[in-house]
């Protein structure tokens, strides 16, 4: 077990810094940073003075270990546009971001999951029919769009909920409700796939042949050996949502990272767009980490790897 | 093996005419049709036919666990008195795992790996009423033992993937035994083991069999399974029982053309010869999807002739004793036939 | 009775062909006919937009803005969904807009099964440094928040037709990896692979004769999921400014275009985002339905 989890770790790490050198990469080909800090109208030698000042005039694998070396400390640099601390500015948007995530992932769960479960169980009936039209349909919405439709009808027509902000929590149901759309059919899905081969499995006949009451069969027997897949996938999602957040962030004006995301790479402030890369990639890797050591918890068979 | 040639007053389990039909997209499958049969306390009765004959949809129809799309009829299914097909599904379950229990076929896929040996044994047990946790572990200790698995106390805790294919059967066998079961259903128990493995357990269950005074319907398509078990036999196909006997009898005595052709197929049995060939059964298993007509085997029968093809079904005749076949052929003709395949004077 | 030599009436069904079957599947299946009808449609639409189109989507009318659409009062069938802010056809737009659409979720789609597919074969097939590699090119891909780095792409390379496909296709090759690398490696362990190899056949030769046929299906699937969600996309770049730059008519803009107007003419929002989401619908039931008809658990 623990082998394999350091293992993992290796790969995790390896992960990291490759996405590191590749989204730092992609963001100096996006052309002459010290043009685009000088502005237009400043000469030769004001940009090369630029281009010393911020070190860009050194090899790119040098700026590179000087960036990750100051990173790992916690460094992400400076905002070309506010010249903030990267971090600060991350850190400042981030609770808003997370709690949008998590509450849309929670709010995912909590409809998906027993959904899937009835729709495995009354397996072609009309909670089963309902709940895959609802995935389809779930599935095919595009989330702006479902967002600005929220906004009419809650907001603006029955006037029940704010359409815009984040001072409230009322201000996170409309973002929420939205969201969660993007990963709710998945979910659903997986589970009510993952209940359908338990409950087809042998384990679950025998358990009806011993006698155990429905619910004991259902829940104790069939849905933990469905869970396994679902709770990777819900790690997966989170990390998901984190960086998807931008488009709903934009449409409802939350002010969390996704929308400092768009904001940064609308002005080109590389800085910043490279260190959230960094951070939701990192997120997402602890993630999924965090998944196998659930998963081990279920399943005694990676447990005991 | 017990002496049940006679029928027995009070069978445990009596079936009659249980027929199973599956609802498919191309139309209603007959997949058993006027099973009939009484199993006694105490003996192993085997069901031997090969795959998709009906042998397991049948025994699925007793547990209550047929898939949704299949619907069982029967004239009567008493077991241990009670008419089990009309149970709630409530009521089945008070029965089922206690005195009525089942052995699936794959051991690797009927525990299940979440969850400890132990969980899995006392559960039902405690689920039963049959005692408290304490007492369920010591029933469960006291069986793994008696079922040959050691340091049962510590087994226990153990996963269903961390024990061979052969000790995870064995559990499951002690899990059947949990509630002192009157009949156990054992689908095909040895199929999923190593050679080597499936005698011991066969040794073993014939062992408890004799110690607690079980009743067994074995379900197989090995009649060297069925040899070394049973004390009697019914010979399954599509759909239907086409002859049943004592096992010694049947194997002395092969009536149904089918049933020849399944004992000439046994290696060690048939030709003589090592070199030989070993014999096959011609042809291909009829569709049981719509109406059946007459007699099923017809297509591969060697005796078939033109009657075979008319009526409903073929009604299933008396010889003498326990043994009856359904065939229209008379005993005599059907005996020189046998006797012809081995090269003797017909 | 007679003892002569049984003449017998035939017992064996007659087996039809894989395609026999496939048809008479695809002839009972709503879900597919549905699909497929929703895509043709869009195909249609797409590839005859100039002659269907009732009007140039690009031709500014500034007397005539934000006509009413033909069911409101005033409307006319000049203008079915009215104009918008620029006095253009609202109806034109949304054809033309079926173009983009098209294009750019059928290419990455293309592009990404491409990449994806053979990234996966390899891996599968190959096993060993190659699996390894491909493993982690899958995990490096999964751990990049894809939406992020399309928006900083497309800042980066422009929001053309061309850089907005290759992009987004960028973003989808992993699930076909890793769907053809699990197909791969069930596959490798038939017989007539080994037969193959056994034969001298070359490992290109295996991999594209032998091996891509058997999951071809699976590849189709994914490619309608991914197509699917690449148009889904492709929009809200879109509608964020980050993608098919104004006035080209792209779903997506049309919705971001008409979002000041919303509170007082929302049809101008309902109908681009309705019809993404049939168009999206369409071809998951049409992947979906393929696989239906072709997957051999299908066939009972």
């Amino acid at each position: 077990m623990w082998r394999y989890f350091v293992k993992r770790l290796g790969i995790a790490v390896l992960v990291v810094f490759t996405v590191s050198v590749i989204s730092f990469g992609l963001l100096r080909l996006s052309g002459d940073l010290a043009q685009n800090l000088a502005g237009e109208g400043a000469t030769q030698a004001q940009v090369q003075d630029i281009r010393v000042l911020y070190g860009l005039d050194r090899p790119l694998p040098v700026q590179y270990v000087d960036w990750a070396g100051r990173a790992i400390t916690g460094d992400l640099g400076r905002s070309l546009f506010t010249n903030d601390p990267v971090f600060h500015l991350i850190a400042a948007r981030m609770p808003v971001t997370a709690v949008l995530a998590l509450g849309s992932l929670l709010l995912a769960i909590c409809v998906a999951l027993p959904l899937g479960v009835f729709a495995a169980v009354y397996r072609n009936s009309w909670i089963d029919r309902a709940a895959l039209g609802m995935a389809v349909f779930g599935s095919a919405v595009p989330s702006f769009w479902f967002a600005l439709i929220l906004i009419y009808v809650f907001g603006v027509q029955l006037r029940w909920l704010p359409i815009s902000g984040s001072t409230t929590w009322w201000h996170f149901v409309l973002p929420m409700v939205t969201l969660s759309t993007m990963v709710m059919p998945q979910i659903m899905r997986l589970t009510r796939g993952g209940m359908i081969e338990a409950l087809d499995a042998d384990y679950v006949k025998m358990a009806w042949a011993k006698g155990l009451n429905p619910g004991v069969v259902f829940f104790k027997h069939a849905l933990r050996n469905a869970l396994l897949p679902v709770v990777a996938l819900a790690a997966v999602s989170l990390g998901f949502l984190l960086g998807g957040s931008v488009i709903v962030e934009s449409v409802f004006s939350l002010n969390g990272i996704g929308s400092l995301a768009y904001e940064s790479i609308k002005r080109a402030d590389f800085p910043v767009v490279q260190s959230i890369l960094f951070v939701l990639s990192f997120i997402y890797v602890l993630l999924t980490l965090l998944s196998d050591l659930i998963n081990a918890r279920i399943d005694p068979r990676i447990r005991l790897h | 093996m017990a002496d049940t040639t006679d029928a027995c007053r009070e069978p445990i389990l009596s079936v009659r005419n249980l027929d199973v039909t599956l609802k498919t997209a191309i139309g209603e499958l007959h997949a058993t049709r006027g099973i009939s049969y009484d199993i006694c306390p105490g003996e192993t009765f085997a069901i031997v036919g090969e795959s998709g004959c009906g042998k397991s949809i049948s025994s699925m129809a007793l547990m209550g666990l047929l898939p949704r799309i299949a619907r069982a009829r029967a004239d009567h299914c008493l077991f241990d008195g009670q008419e089990i097909l009309s149970l709630s599904r409530r009521q089945l379950s008070k029965i089922r795992g206690n005195t009525l229990s089942m052995i699936f076929q794959d051991p690797m896929t009927s525990l299940n790996p979440v969850y400890t040996i132990g969980d899995q044994l006392t559960e039902v047990f405690v689920r039963h009423g049959k005692g408290t946790r304490a007492q369920a572990r010591d029933r469960a200790v006291f069986l793994l033992e008696r079922v040959g698995i050691k340091n049962a106390a510590e087994r226990l805790n153990a996963y269903p993937h961390q024990l061979s294919g052969g000790l995870r059967q064995r559990v499951v066998i002690a899990m059947a035994m949990m509630c002192s079961p009157k009949l156990i259903i054992a689908d095909e128990p040895t199929t999923a083991l190593d050679v080597t493995v499936q005698m011991r357990t066969l040794a073993l269950l014939s062992e408890l069999q004799k110690e607690f005074g079980l009743a067994i319907i074995l379900i197989t398509h090995d009649l060297g399974v069925v040899a070394s078990l049973s004390d009697r036999v019914a010979v399954m196909y599509a759909g239907q029982i086409v002859e049943t006997a004592p096992t010694a009898q049947l194997f002395a005595d092969p009536t149904h053309p089918y049933t020849q052709g399944l004992i000439r197929c046994i290696p060690s049995y048939g030709e003589p010869h090592p070199d030989a060939e070993l014999p096959t059964i011609p042809g291909m298993v009829p569709s049981l999807i719509g109406r059946q007509k007459g007699c099923a085997f017809r297509n591969r029968c060697p005796l078939a002739f033109a009657d075979c093809a008319e009526g409903d079904t073929i009604a299933l005749r008396e010889t003498h004793g326990e043994h009856a076949y359904r065939c229209l052929r008379p005993h005599d003709a059907l005996m020189a036939h046998w006797r012809g395949l081995h090269g003797e004077p017909a | 009775m007679s003892n002569a030599p049984a003449p017998l009436d035939n017992m064996d069904l007659a087996m039809p062909t894989p395609w026999q079957q496939s048809w008479s599947l695809a002839k009972r299946h709503i879900g597919l006919q549905t699909g497929a009808l929703i895509v043709l449609v869009a195909l249609i639409w797409a590839v005859f937009a100039p002659w269907i189109a009732p009007a140039d989507p690009y031709a500014q009318d500034l007397a005539n803005r934000l006509a009413p659409a033909v069911w409101q009062d005033g409307g006319s069938w000049a203008h079915v969904l009215g104009t918008d802010g620029f006095g253009r056809d609202v109806f034109s737009r949304l054809i033309w807009g079926t173009q983009v659409t098209m294009i750019v979720g059928f290419g990455a789609a293309v592009i990404s099964g491409i990449v994806g597919s053979t990234l996966g074969m390899l891996g599968g097939y190959l096993g060993g440094r190659v699996d390894a590699a491909v493993i982690f090119l899958i995990n490096v891909k999964l751990a990049m928040p894809g939406v992020l780095i399309a928006l900083s792409l497309v800042s980066i390379f422009g929001g053309s037709l061309l850089s907005i496909t290759i992009i987004l296709s960028l973003l989808f090759w992993d699930r076909f990896a890793v769907v053809t690398r699990t197909a791969t490696q069930q596959v490798r362990t038939r017989e007539f692979i080994a037969a193959a190899e056994c034969s001298g056949a070359s490992r290109g030769w295996i991999l594209f004769r032998e091996i891509l046929p058997n999951i071809a299906n699976q590849i189709i699937v994914i490619g309608s999921l991914e197509m699917g969600i690449a148009i889904l996309i492709e929009a809200a770049l879109s509608f964020l400014g980050l993608g098919i730059q104004p006035p080209t008519p792209s779903w997506g803009i049309l919705v971001s275009e008409a979002r000041d107007t919303m509170f007082f003419k929302p049809h101008l929002i309902v109908a681009p985002g309705l019809a993404i989401c049939i168009l999206v619908v369409g071809i998951n039931l049409l992947g979906d339905g393929i696989r239906d008809i072709t997957e051999p658990q299908g066939r009972n």
